[in-house]
């Protein structure tokens, strides 16, 4: 219970200090940074293979995760 | 398809994808690529992926359909004539099953660049197929060209 308490506690502290500086709040956690996000590989002929690399970049101050990538 | 899964703070990672254009000649290739992240003011970011992807060859018809009675003699020409910018000789054919059909390959006699693919049905008896012909070629881009040959023999 005192845990319970404690983590409650903390989390209401955080949740105040977020709420009156949201620029902090703004500054926390992984901000990811895509430079380019559409690709044209113009013209190939049919059967080319096409390698393209993403860049993903982390602008924020906590780890960032790729959780899955879909295609359509 | 593979990407960095975590990435430091001020760190870089990559996104690799892979795009195959078999099966898109002569269209626009469109694909849409959603990324999930733990960043919760962008989730889910898309990344659209363009391009023309161009034939190598003009197949015409590029699917067979052979279909008639048993009691006629069925076959069709299709011919193959290679796009200039991606110049290639057909070097042999292939029949996957060969079953119900025979494959005759021979080179246009004019100065035209092309072959005709003689397809001709050998079942004697009522019913369906689907085969395939491969026709080797000795271009880098496509090494094999497919063709679909379906058959619908009546009495």
């Amino acid at each position: 219970m005192r845990k319970y308490y404690f983590a409650f506690s903390l989390f209401s502290l955080f949740s105040l200090i977020f709420y009156t500086f949201p620029a902090l709040a703004a500054n926390t956690g992984p901000n990811v940074f895509f430079p380019e996000t559409e690709y044209n590989f113009k013209t190939v002929p049919e059967g080319t293979k096409i390698i393209h690399n993403f860049s993903v970049q982390n602008k924020g101050n906590d780890l960032l995760n790729i959780e899955k990538v879909l295609t359509d | 398809m593979s990407f960095d899964k975590t990435i430091l703070p001020g760190g870089e990672g990559k996104i690799k994808i892979m795009i195959n254009s078999k099966g898109y000649g002569d269209k626009i290739f469109k694909k849409k690529i959603k990324v999930h992240t733990n960043d919760v003011n962008n989730k889910v970011t898309i990344f659209n992926i363009t391009g023309n992807v161009e034939k190598i060859a003009n197949i015409k018809p590029d699917i067979i359909r052979l279909s008639g009675s048993i009691k006629d003699d069925i076959n069709i020409i299709a011919t193959v004539i290679p796009v200039q910018k991606y110049d290639f000789s057909v070097i042999g054919k292939q029949v996957k099953k060969g079953e119900n059909i025979l494959v005759d390959l021979k080179k246009f006699p004019n100065k035209v660049k092309g072959w005709d693919v003689k397809v001709t049905n050998t079942r004697k008896t009522p019913g369906r197929y689907f085969d395939v012909i491969i026709l080797k070629t000795d271009s880098t881009i496509q090494p094999r060209i497919k063709i679909s040959v379906f058959g619908n023999i009546s009495e």
